[in-house]
């Protein structure tokens, strides 16, 4: 329904999983560079909370508990924001066949 | 005085509660032939003796009747004595009818114990705290009053009925539990009386006990190490204490958290022995499942009651009258976990949903029972399963949970009408839009639930035969409904699945309505059907008893 907006939970998905993979610790460069990429969609799709928290992720200053903590958050927060989406996807194409219905019966 | 007014007020039903249906109706036989205006009935006292046997009760409570004959607890003699006394006790009051004194107790509301101290006596500290977790954890007593008595209902770890009449209060009450001060009792009344008087139950439980507590703990540490050291670094250790956690998990009664950690260690150790590549989504995906349940268990109280959180199945029910209900199909059913049960399924014509009233056993701990045999013999509302089916009915009475399953319960009253006719039914068959509403509403509503699929009804015909697939283990085929969508058909693997499967791929004229679960696989509609409806009537596909 909205190409960005999937476009970008799947790019948020993806380094996720590469920080699952290697470990919090220490990122990879290409890593580093997704998720500032990720982050300047996230503004752009009005996710600053979520940008914010990405950023902080990525900072020399932040705990390896508070990295933790914001790692779980974005993460818990990416899977319900793709179940949502799921969820009104099918809510819109149930309205695209009911609009192909009704015009079937007036033909 | 109390003692009289207690006794007076016993029901058979709380009779039946103390003791059980057949003790009663010795009872009854046995006080046939007593003459119980002979007994002793003072005001704190009564004594009587039948069979050689002495009965007595010394004040108001069960606990305070006493038989001497060998049987232990409630026996014929103290239920014949009950009856009695409390037969002799009406015909004294119809005698001096006109006497306001029961009148002017009638609202009296016992269960309201304003005073923490008071209730602490009563009820002990032990039953209030655990009522106050149960509180805690969203567990409420479906209470119903009328003027001689509060009778509740509690659904935990089974269903336990309590009452306690206006009366005396709580020395006379009786709860099935078999107890006489117990948490079901401390729940009415912390929960009427912070209904009343919020301001006076100010007790706010954890509703997590110390054993979860710790176990919560230990997961948040081992979820740290994980994404510390990443999947990549994960140790054979870790993955040990994983699987370990998860034990404990279920063992402490959150079998949910549990399951899910033990799915994600899994993961983690294909990962670990690369026997799978790109487990690391996979991993992430369970990660998130397990942290919502995490999280919502942090809160206080909790957003759901513990039970549905922790992955119990729990039914509570709230009373409805005058609810329409068709008929519309039946079917036994295994699952993967070891249950079999029975399931009748009804749809209400107003609302378009579907209600469902089942009986289900672990194989295991019920070797004996048969889900075919049990739906040829068992009753609904006093009536056979199987004449209920394609007939409209009408539940007059009766108790239903918030996911539309009914409870057979005593006390339910359901009028059996005509059978209904295709037309009518044909009427509410669901449009492909409407189905996807309620899955997408279901969905949405359950980020983290992978409930059974709603049911649905729909207008449509097989246009391609079940076959088995191999790789799939289950027969799937082709229907298209009368929009011209075309929907997948997948019968799973049952005894009845051939015959099913031959069932769907007959021929039909006419219309014909598919009754199943519905879902949207991969972006496919996909239909389980279990009943076919067409003019011939019902067609049950998983249940032999016709
Ligand atoms: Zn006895
Ligand atoms: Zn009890």
């Amino acid at each position: 329904m909205n190409q960005a907006l999937d476009h970008w939970l799947d790019s948020w998905g993806e380094w996720l999983d590469s920080l699952l993979a290697t470990g919090l610790g220490s990122p990879s460069q290409a890593t580093r560079a997704h998720i500032q990429a990720w982050c300047a969609d996230a503004a752009l799709l009005g996710f600053a909370v979520q940008s914010e928290q990405a950023e902080r992720l990525l900072q020399g200053a932040t705990s390896a508990v508070q990295r933790h903590q914001l790692f779980l958050d974005l993460l818990l927060e990416q899977d319900m924001l793709v179940r949502l989406n799921a969820a009104n996807r099918l809510l819109a194409s149930g309205e695209t066949v009911e609009t192909a219905a009704i015009q079937n019966q007036s033909e | 005085m109390s003692l009289q007014l207690w006794l007076s007020a016993i029901t058979d039903e709380t009779l039946e509660a103390w003791a059980n249906k057949g003790l009663l109706r010795r009872g009854y036989k046995l006080l046939d032939g007593q003459t119980p205006a002979q007994w002793l009935l003072q005001d704190e006292h009564a004594q009587a003796q039948m069979d050689g046997f002495e009965q007595q009760v010394g004040g108001v409570g069960f606990e305070r009747l006493r038989c001497s004959c060998p049987a232990l607890g409630s026996c014929h003699h103290l239920l014949a004595f009950v009856l009695g006394l409390r037969a002799r006790l009406a015909s004294q009051l119809a005698q001096a009818a006109g006497s306001a004194a029961p009148s002017a107790l009638a609202l009296a509301e016992p269960w309201l114990i304003a005073d923490a101290q008071r209730r602490k006596e009563l009820l002990g500290q032990p039953a209030l705290t655990k009522a106050q977790r149960w509180q805690a954890q969203g567990i409420t007593a479906e209470c119903n009053l009328d003027a001689q008595r509060l009778v509740a209902r509690i659904d935990v770890s089974g269903e336990f009925t309590l009452s306690i009449p206006r009366a005396v209060g709580l020395a006379g009450s009786v709860c099935s539990c078999g107890e006489h001060r117990c948490a079901h009792r401390a729940l009415v009344v912390l929960q009427l009386t912070r209904q009343a008087t919020p301001e006076v139950v100010a007790e706010q439980a954890e509703a997590l006990n110390d054993s979860q507590h710790q176990a919560l703990q230990t997961l948040d540490q081992w979820l740290l190490e994980l994404t510390t050291l990443g999947m990549a670094g994960a140790s054979a250790m870790l993955v040990a204490r994983g699987d370990a956690l998860a034990t404990t998990l279920q063992q402490a009664d959150l079998p949910l958290p549990g399951r899910l950690l033990a799915r994600l260690v899994r993961a983690l150790d294909d990962e670990r022995l690369s026997l799978v590549g790109s487990t690391v989504r996979q991993a992430r995906l369970q990660l998130a499942q397990l942290l919502a349940f995490r999280r919502a268990l942090a809160r206080t109280p909790l957003p759901q009651p513990l039970p549905e959180l922790a992955g119990v199945h729990r039914k509570r029910y709230q009373p409805v009258s005058q609810l329409e209900l068709l008929c519309v199909g039946a079917e036994c059913w295994t699952t993967a976990s070891g249950f079999a049960g029975y399931s009748l399924y009804f749809l209400n014509p107003s609302s378009g949903g579907f209600y469902t009233f089942s009986q289900s056993r672990s194989q295991a701990l019920n070797p004996g029972w048969q889900a075919t045999q049990a739906f040829a013999e068992d009753l609904f509302c006093g009536r056979p399963l199987r004449h209920l089916l394609g007939k409209r009915c009408q539940l007059l009475k009766g108790w239903v949970s918030s996911e539309g399953r009914l409870s057979g319960r005593e006390g339910s009253q359901l009028q059996v009408g005509e059978a209904v006719t295709m037309e009518e039914l044909g009427a509410y068959a669901q449009s492909p839009a409407s189905r996807m509403q309620v899955f997408a509403e279901h969905r949405r509503r359950w980020l983290y639930r992978n409930d059974p699929q709603p049911l649905a009804l729909i207008a449509a015909h097989v246009v391609t035969a079940p076959q088995f697939e191999r790789f799939g283990q289950r027969w799937q085929g082709e229907a298209m409904d009368d929009t011209g969508q075309p929907l997948r058909i997948v019968l799973p693997a049952h005894p009845l699945t051939a015959k099913a499967a031959l069932c769907l791929s007959q021929p039909r004229h006419g219309v014909t309505l598919l009754l199943g679960r519905w879902t949207v696989e991969g972006d496919c509609p996909t239909l389980y059907p279990v009943v076919v409806i067409d003019n011939n009537g019902q067609q049950l596909l998983f249940c032999e008893a016709r």
